[in-house]
């Protein structure tokens, strides 16, 4: 059989589809081969490679818009001591307050940063600025903040977008201040940091005005008049197949082919928006096991489009070629570090007395496995047989300090990830980082994701290294 | 000729169109080859006429097509939306920030502290609004943020944490509150969740605050990470 199916979507013209227009069979025929199109785009059948991963490219899938930062510090900057030693650990310099790893997914190329702080002197006495490094540590981008007044936050907006940057990598994002001209050693205070890729509308009520259903309030009439089908545990979405031989010269139109792909429109309709298709009020497509029972919460039982791989009815993914996604789940930075310089915020001691002693990096004092940071993260709806959670680790050390023995890992409620040691990021070697693939995860799931160090042999001083930042993210 | 415009209507047929011997009419190609083209937008996010309107309208991202933040863009996925990690104060272990690790320290005697007010930037999303004639609060995906966080108790037996989250408006004034208990059992740190009190968001920006605080006497309880978090996939 030689399967109708569009290789570009054909659609039907207004002449054809007008009031009292004829029937042609042509435009039976590209919608099946449309909609046939449509299948295999959020399935990956039939070897289609234009799949929907919403990288905003053309035909595969809005961009998400996924927020990447929303994190919480609450810490003073100030540095203490008496008086800190300038251009050493702990010294006046310029610091980074807030740096981490963020993963800017396929199809973002721009940053929109948001800090809420306040500072004792100007802001452009602290030379406040954005600097976005590679993972190499290559400059990227350089931006000052803008200060704005904010709605109802409790301090000073400062924001800035940056653009042009590589899409689907992890780039280090860094804000500094640098406190070196200070006369006194009151900087200000940090509230919190947020991070989302390129300006997405707000406050836009949307969807209420397209008629006929596709975005009305739910409480429509029940009714089974308009060719719903609930389709059995096995049959995924229920697609039908149309010959192309169907549709040769001069063949009638019939009654098989115009309910089918009424079916087959309802169907993946209901599929791709996860709303009731047809003017019912109940979904039609329902999360199920094998078994026909209904299952709300199994991942591997979604019946909707979810990049999940679902099982449906049977023992394996029904669309094992479903295209996956990237994804952000957690990014946060642990404290500061003066990145430029390779030194530490705070001197080398334990406890620190010098320096921004209220928030700085923090380092495992025991070489034995120690969590340095835990976080709940609830886990999206994604297959999880070959893992595609990956983490990534911003380090800092002192120059030249030893931090090959030292090696990181991600220990999630499923399991825990292979522990991997830190690669040199720059040329002094002070900044260093870890990229952790394949980590444990069950979908649908509340993790507690920890960030784990250990050593092998003792160290040789304080210093060696410091977490400066993480995140945390699906990456196919 | 150049014939302009392609069919974007999005109306459904009842099952009597297709019964036996049923006469065609023009409504049904009609509606057919609408409905292929808004599916065809919805699933792949291109207007396959550029040089004509496009058959959908935009996601609440502003974009064509769905972006999986709820019914009818899409099932939306679940994930965290804010979070402020920590770690249990690891001394002799851990060199971190004194005062700062963990999230909140609390017991009886200290005033109830609070985290916030917080501008988060919850994702867009369509802010659907409730049926008409029901109780129903809104249920649509990012329109609720459920709390999840880890703790641990440094009294000598279970205490109860209270939760109280607040979103506010920019005047910092109230427009929703919800407290809910949670018993603090566990000396090691321990995941917890809050399902019968949540914060009311909406598409943008956001301003939360979390209260805590215990009645009980002898309690000493220690917040060691907490966060907002998308929990529902479909409500429409």
């Amino acid at each position: 059989m030689a399967r109708k199916k569009s290789t570009t979507f054909q659609g039907a013209t207004i002449l054809d589809t007008d009031v009292d227009a004829a029937s042609y069979q042509r435009v039976i025929e590209n919608a099946v081969g449309d909609v046939a199109l449509v299948f295999d785009k959020v399935t990956g059948q039939h070897g289609e490679t234009s799949t929907i991963i919403h990288d905003g490219s053309t035909g595969r899938g809005a961009r998400l818009g996924i927020p990447i930062v929303n994190q919480y510090i609450g810490r003073g900057l100030n540095l203490y001591g008496t008086p800190p030693a300038k251009g050493g650990n702990g010294g006046a310099g310029t610091f980074w307050i807030w740096c981490a790893p963020v993963f800017l997914v396929p199809g973002e190329t721009t940053l929109q940063i948001e800090m809420s702080a306040r500072f004792n002197k100007p802001a452009s006495d602290l030379k406040l600025q954005v600097q976005v490094f590679s993972t190499s540590f290559a400059s990227e981008a350089t931006s000052a903040m803008d200060s704005t007044a904010g709605r109802g936050e409790p301090d000073s907006v400062f924001a800035c977008s940056l653009s042009g940057l590589t899409a689907g990598a992890v780039h280090y994002v860094a804000i500094s201040i640098d406190t070196s001209t200070l006369k006194d050693f009151e900087v200000g205070f940090l509230s919190y940091v947020r991070i989302r890729p390129r300006m997405t509308f707000s406050g836009r009520r949307v969807g209420l005005d397209f008629p006929n259903g596709i975005a009305r309030a739910p409480a429509l009439r029940a009714t089974s008049d308009f060719g719903i089908f609930s389709p059995a545990a096995t049959e995924g979405v229920a697609h039908r197949n149309f010959d192309a031989a169907m549709f040769g010269t001069q063949l009638a139109i019939d009654g098989y082919t115009t309910a089918g792909l009424n079916r087959n429109l309802n169907g993946l309709l209901e599929y791709v928006t996860g709303y009731p298709a047809g003017g019912n009020a109940t979904y039609t497509q329902i999360d199920q096991d094998g078994a026909g029972v209904a299952d709300a919460t199994d991942p591997a039982r979604v019946r909707f489009e979810s990049h999940a791989r679902a099982l449906f009815g049977g023992g394996s993914p029904l669309y094992a070629s479903e295209p996956q996604i990237a994804f952000p789940i957690w990014c946060e930075c642990f404290g500061a570090f003066q990145g430029n310089d390779g030194k530490f915020a705070v001197d080398l001691a334990e406890p620190p007395s010098n320096g921004m002693i209220r928030w700085y990096a923090p380092w495992p004092i025991s070489t034995a496995a120690l969590a340095i940071r835990s976080i709940p993260c609830l886990m999206p709806d994604f297959q999880s047989t070959s893992s595609t959670l990956t983490a990534h680790i911003l380090i800092g050390s002192d120059a030249n300090a030893n931090v090959g023995n030292w090696a990181f890992q991600i220990q999630t409620t499923t399991g825990n990830s292979a522990s991997v040691a830190p690669v040199a990021c720059s040329v002094a070697n002070t900044l260093w980082r870890v990229s952790i693939t394949g980590i444990p995860f069950t979908g649908d799931n509340l993790e507690q994701v920890s960030i784990v160090s250990s050593r092998t042999g003792a160290k040789t001083g304080i210093g060696e290294l410091c977490v400066i930042g993480a995140c945390l993210y699906f990456s196919p | 000729m150049t014939i302009q415009g392609h069919a974007a209507r999005y109306y459904f047929l009842p099952d009597s169109a297709f019964a036996s011997e049923a006469i065609g009419h023009a409504d049904v190609p009609s509606s057919l080859a609408g409905r292929a083209r808004v599916l065809y937008e919805l699933a792949s996010g291109e207007n396959p006429f550029p040089n004509e309107a496009p058959g959908t309208i935009k996601n609440p991202q502003g974009e064509i097509g769905h972006d999986h933040s709820g019914p009818p863009w899409g099932s939306a996925f679940l994930h965290p939306i804010a979070t402020y990690s920590g770690k249990k104060d690891n001394s002799g272990f851990l060199q971190q920030t004194v005062g700062s690790q963990p999230v909140v320290n609390l017991s009886a005697s200290s005033a109830a502290p609070s985290l916030g007010p917080w501008v988060i930037w919850n994702r867009p999303f369509a802010d659907v609004p409730v049926p008409f004639g029901t109780t129903t609060a809104n249920l649509a995906p990012y329109s609720r943020g459920l709390v999840r966080g880890i703790a641990h108790r440094t009294s000598a037996s279970t205490v109860t944490l209270t939760v109280k989250l607040v979103t506010l408006d920019y005047l910092g004034r109230t427009l929703s509150s919800m407290s809910s208990n949670v018993s603090i059992s566990s000396s090691t740190e321990t995941m917890f969740s809050i399902d019968d009190a949540w914060f009311v968001l909406g598409p943008g920006r956001n301003i939360i605050r979390i209260d805590f605080s215990t009645g009980d006497a002898a309690a000493g309880i220690s917040v060691d990470a907490i966060g907002v978090y998308q929990t529902v996939k479909r409500s429409h």
